[in-house]
């Protein structure tokens, strides 16, 4: 794989490494959330093609720690092991019917952090100068793209009491992804790392909170789920967030 | 800003409106759960439907290069 690597010097290349091999032990993690969606998805009677879909993403999240951990042993030029997976379960929201609990997965994990992960692939295929990097980068892209869409696929499923229902849990799930979101930004390089898929740490949290205003509030409105109340509370987030980020 | 918006405007076709269509022809296709009654309007997930420069949403898939 070719990655201009002459380019860097030793601790930029290890610093890649280590963020690669971070994003690789999360991507495995990540696979497991999706089985627990699945199983949400059949026991709530969801269409066979959206169980299909979120099947397909659990089998690609395990290719992304793959690819992310190709990436850590280039940069760091020597073989990487990864922990075994962590499995992770999203919260249940104290629901028992079994259709609200699968659609409440499905904005958490969908609609919401795939979405938000689309804008933030784009930003850093944006920031890639190797066409081996780019390639990479825009597969990921179409993957994340194709995962944020079991969500909406689901919500387009629910009745309007369901979609009513969902929606006052909005603002909190909302909250709790811009701030994991939020915190794994703050803890890459504020500069970034030009050319190699890293933009600077601004660039990256405004494509998150576009992410928000432009595709996921909107994208709410699309599928007939009321987004007032997570407007509202987004807007007060985005009020006192750092002045990089751009205001709604 | 402009470039921008319009990179939006396709993730949005490409996530939002493609997978709300998938939904809607899922329910259809499955026979297990039907559309749900009384979805018009601006809320109904058919409105997918709505003209966009790209191909047919139910049969176009993402291409690894969106963006470009």
């Amino acid at each position: 794989m070719e990655l201009a690597l002459d380019q860097l010097d030793r601790t930029t290349r290890a610093q890649l490494a280590a963020l690669w091999r971070e994003r690789a032990v999360s991507e495995a993690s990540v696979g497991s959330v999706f089985v627990q969606l699945v199983e949400e998805l059949v026991a709530s009677g969801a269409p066979a093609a959206i169980i299909e879909l979120a099947r397909q993403a659990q089998r690609d999240e395990a290719r992304h720690a793959r690819v992310c951990a190709d990436l850590a042993e280039a940069y760091g030029g020597t073989p990487v092991e990864l922990p075994p997976a962590r499995s992770v379960r999203l919260p249940d929201h104290g629901q028992s019917d079994v259709r609200l609990r699968a659609a409440l997965h499905a904005i958490n994990l969908c609609c919401i952090s795939e979405t938000i992960a689309s804008a933030f692939v784009e930003a850093c295929l944006g920031g890639c100068a190797a066409d081996a990097l780019r390639e990479l980068h825009g597969q990921h892209l179409a993957d994340e793209v194709h995962h944020a869409r079991v969500g909406w696929a689901y919500l387009a499923t629910l009745s309007p009491s369901e979609r009513a229902a969902v929606a006052p849990h909005l603002p909190a799930l909302l909250d709790v992804q811009l701030r994991l979101w939020s915190e794994r930004i703050g803890a890459l390089p504020e500069a970034g790392v030009a050319g190699h898929g890293y933009p600077p740490r601004a660039q990256l949290l405004e494509a998150v909170h576009a992410a928000i205003s432009e595709l996921i509030l909107p994208g709410f409105d699309h599928v007939g789920v009321d987004s007032a109340p997570a407007r509202a509370r987004f807007a007060r987030s985005a009020r006192s967030a750092p002045s990089c980020v751009a205001r709604t | 800003m402009s470039q921008r918006r319009s990179l939006h405007e396709r993730l949005f076709r490409a996530i939002v409106m493609m997978g709300a269509s998938l939904g809607a022809s899922a329910c259809g296709d499955d026979g297990g759960n039907p559309p749900p009654p009384d979805a018009g309007g601006s809320t109904d997930a058919r409105v997918a439907d709505a003209s966009t420069d790209g191909p047919p949403l139910q049969d176009a898939p993402v291409d690894g290069v969106l963006i470009l």
